[in-house]
């Protein structure tokens, strides 16, 4: 028997099964990666694991021994570390601090780790890695990498044996997220199991032993890194071949829409304009200011946001009220709102996109990441604007929904319409931009036409600190 | 729309309500009285006599209108404990205006005197709430503190105001004059004839009209969506340009109208003037009544109806039993309101912590 042993395990939400009687089994001391579109089981399985959510039916097998946690806290004493996709974190708190709340065993407990204690072992790691986080400063203040050492960091302090990363790099940049899989290598290195939650194929490729595929809940193969190409993985994912549309060709003739405010730089109709660059680099500026600038001129523009959770989802309100509320003239007769068509329109929409599961009258907030986004982007193309706004629209996205999403924005942007495209992941914007622009320290570098520059020149810019000489385009 | 009836939150300031019931009737026994009389009384003296049911409907009447003034504004996440002071003050406004204005002896002047007059106790309402508003627009002040201090503050100007510019002459109590005769004309109204005379009056169906418009308009209208979505995120509520002022100056507009509606229902439904102490805490029992609706707008028909009925027996504890006295009404009543109150947040608070795990 191997280490973790997931045997037959169900797991169901009311109708909705999550998980249909998946058995994977990990060995000890290997990167094992489980892959999958949204709303695929993965996360379900691996909440299963981490003591969060309780299987309906199965058991899971942890060295030999039945496991069955029954909070978080059993996952702990067992050596299980889980690594969220989104960080649980105080952020008025310093690192420290944070480090410090993840000791206290109970709610009520009073008793606290000696400081300077804890403060060393961190450091002790922090010196084995190479990583400098400064520990004294608000969470706040460090970037979306250090925060997510942090998290890593509060994990290792309670010296777990395995550790769950679920959609790690989802918020790194490409040199964070490779330093990222060497650190994971580093880890097996020293004898810990890692499970790997992603959709980011060439990763999983390089750092995994082994890969679970799962599809709408059921396990659809479990074997060795090597004998799976990714395309292959890609391929298990979805159920079909993923297709990349590379080649497009834009009319020359095209007219302006309108110009970036505080810079030089003219938004053309079909064009997708691309913004690269590490995010807190003044992208929320350029973003308000654009915004501001298409509603004073009465553009009408989509607006995908650049955090789906804090700008677009509505808690408590559904699918046809989250339509209600960007488009209420189209549904509005005499001041009234006409119910039957937003339903019908919002089903639609749902079907058109593929929205998982089709319940129009489910809370936004209960469906997942991809699913949300599916619907949003859908949302926002829905009255074929003049514009859109699509920032991280990808984000924590599953492979099919990036493709499909990646080929509306080129659908859209060929009907004469402007895209402007934010993201830190820089294979996006280099795939989808005609032009692109680097935000470093609210400046703004460029516009550079597609193939203008390669990766590497791409990356000096966006990390230097001083960038004489290169095309400076407007200040935020 | 949340689809399970039955989960912990919604059951939640229920459990609070026996909860409380069950701990006032135990308090008894600290002063020598049976439970079960005191829970019998608590709940059956509203129908003891026609009047009683009256008296118990003039109640329901306030605290409808008190709990629409806690409810719209918690739509849009906020919780609103201001309707105490805005219904003193616009009270005290609506008696003042009562004897101020005189109307010519003609139809016309009559009416138009008594829509100047309920609409500028209206106003005066609204005007107290938005002074919320405003200071937390201008000063990003806390809506709950601002609230309970405004509370207060209404409470020493309404009085301070009564005893020494407005008190009447003919009284040795701390109250205005009587309105002027021709707007006593609610005095003998079909209602209050039906109830033996006693203080409801066709306020009450004011108060179940703008129960049933609310509610139409929450479901039928953008604005109720507009608030709502406000309440469940404001950033993204302002991202799709629906901005914090015009939204706290709607629902604290319209909480303060209805704060208004309560002082509307005393000075010209029972008893003709501002007499000082007269809303026993009305505001406060909005707030238990608007949670246990769940902030239903038709819901809270319902609540305070049983509010009402609780309030009803707790004054009459007084009268009915040996040992129990008027101000122990009050801690039942508080008792109750607190562990409704509480029950709601325990349950929001538990709710949270599993969503975020």
């Amino acid at each position: 028997m191997n280490y973790i042993e997931f045997r037959n395990i169900t797991k169901s939400f009311g109708e909705f099964v999550a998980c249909h009687d998946v058995s994977i089994s990990i060995k000890k001391s290997e990167v094992h990666s489980i892959i999958g579109e949204n709303g695929a089981g993965k996360s379900t399985l691996m909440k299963m694991l981490g003591g969060i959510e309780p299987a309906t039916s199965g058991d899971i097998f942890l060295n030999q021994k039945v496991y069955k946690p029954n909070s978080a806290q059993d996952a702990f004493k067992n050596k299980i570390a889980f690594i969220h996709q989104h960080f649980v974190l105080a952020e008025q708190l310093t690192g420290l601090e944070n480090i410090l709340l993840s000791f206290s065993s109970g709610s009520f407990s009073l008793k606290i780790k000696n400081t300077s204690e804890v403060l060393a072992a961190a450091n002790k790691i922090l010196s084995r890695f190479n990583w400098k986080i400064e520990l004294s400063k608000p969470v706040s203040q460090l970037s979306v990498g250090e925060q997510q050492r942090l998290e890593i960091l509060k994990a290792l302090l309670q010296e777990p044996e395995i550790i769950i990363f679920d959609e790690p790099t989802a918020v790194l940049t490409p040199q964070e997220s490779e330093e990222l899989m060497q650190f994971i290598l580093q880890l097996k290195r020293e004898n810990k199991t890692i499970i790997l939650i992603s959709h980011k194929l060439n990763e999983i490729k390089s750092v995994s032993d082994s890969i679970s595929v799962l599809r709408l809940g059921r396990l659809i193969q479990s074997s060795p890194a090597r004998e799976l190409s990714i395309e292959n993985m890609a391929e298990l994912m979805i159920g079909r071949q993923v297709v990349k549309n590379t080649n497009f060709t834009r009319p020359t003739e095209r007219e302006v829409l309108i110009k970036i405010p505080n810079s030089d730089i003219s938004l053309f109709q079909s064009e997708i304009f691309g913004v690269a660059g590490i995010e807190g680099n003044g992208q929320s500026a350029l973003i308000a200011s654009l915004l501001k600038e298409m509603s004073d001129r009465q553009i009408k523009y989509g607006d995908i946001t650049e955090d789906r959770i804090k700008l677009s989802v509505f808690e408590n309100m559904n699918l046809w009220e989250h339509m209600l509320l960007k488009h209420k003239n189209e549904f509005l007769s005499k001041g009234l709102i006409f119910e039957s068509r937003l339903r019908k329109v919002t089903e639609d929409l749902v079907k058109n996109w593929d929205v998982r599961p089709v319940d129009i009258d489910k809370p936004l907030s209960e469906f997942s990441g991809g699913n949300q986004q599916k619907f949003v982007v859908g949302r926002e193309l829905w009255n074929h604007p003049d514009a859109l706004l699509a920032a991280h629209p990808t984000r924590g996205v599953d492979l099919g929904a990036q493709e499909n999403i990646h080929n509306s924005l080129l659908e859209f942007s060929k009907q004469k319409k402007t895209v402007v495209l934010v993201s830190s992941d820089l294979n996006e914007v280099l795939y989808l931009s005609d032009r692109f622009v680097i935000l470093n320290k609210n400046k703004i570098y460029g516009p550079f036409n597609r193939g203008e520059l390669n990766e590497q020149q791409i990356g000096l810019i966006m990390a230097a600190d001083n960038n004489d000489g290169i095309r400076l385009a407007g200040q935020l | 729309m949340n689809r399970n009836i039955f989960n912990l939150t919604r059951l939640a300031p229920w459990l609070g309500l026996i909860g409380g019931l069950v701990l006032c009737c135990l308090l008894a026994l600290f002063f020598h009285e049976s439970p079960w009389h005191v829970f019998k009384i608590l709940t059956t003296s509203f129908y003891n006599s026609k009047f009683d049911l009256g008296l118990t409907l003039f109640y329901t009447t306030c605290l409808i209108f008190a709990g629409l003034s806690f409810a719209v504004p918690m739509k849009a996440g906020l919780f609103h404990i201001g309707s105490e002071g805005q219904i003193l003050f616009s009270a005290l406004i609506g008696a003042y205006l009562g004897t101020a204005i005189v109307p010519f002896d003609n139809p016309f002047s009559f009416i138009i005197a008594t829509a100047i007059i309920i609409l500028s106790t209206l106003a005066a309402g609204a005007a107290s709430a938005l002074l919320i508003a405003a200071f937390k627009i201008f000063k990003q002040a806390h809506e709950v503190v601002v609230a309970i201090m405004l509370n207060f503050i209404f409470a020493a100007i309404t009085t301070w105001l009564t005893v020494n510019r407005l008190q009447s002459p003919t009284s040795q109590n701390p109250e205005t004059a009587l309105i002027n005769e021709s707007f006593q004309f609610l005095k003998n109204d079909y209602l209050k004839t039906y109830f033996e005379n006693s203080p409801v009056s066709v306020f009450l169906f004011a108060a179940l009209g703008c129960c049933m418009i609310l509610h139409f308009v929450e479901r039928k209208t953008f604005i109720g969506y507009k608030i709502r979505a406000y309440g469940a995120n404001p950033h993204a509520a302002a991202r799709l340009g629906f901005t914090q002022n015009e939204i706290l100056m709607i629902s604290l507009g319209m909480a303060g109208v209805f704060s208004a509606g309560v002082g509307l229902t005393e000075v010209f439904g029972n008893t003709f003037q501002y007499k000082i102490g007269f809303s026993p805490q009305y505001g406060f029992l909005g707030i238990a009544v608007s949670l246990l609706a769940q902030q239903n707008f038709l819901g809270i028909i319902g609540s305070a109806f049983l509010m009402a009925c609780l309030h009803k027996g707790a004054s009459d504890l007084d009268l009915e039993t040996e040992h129990l006295t008027r101000d122990f009404s009050r801690v039942l009543q508080a008792i109750i309101i607190f562990s409704v109150a509480a029950s709601y947040y325990l349950a929001q608070h538990f709710a949270g912590r599993k969503r975020k795990s």
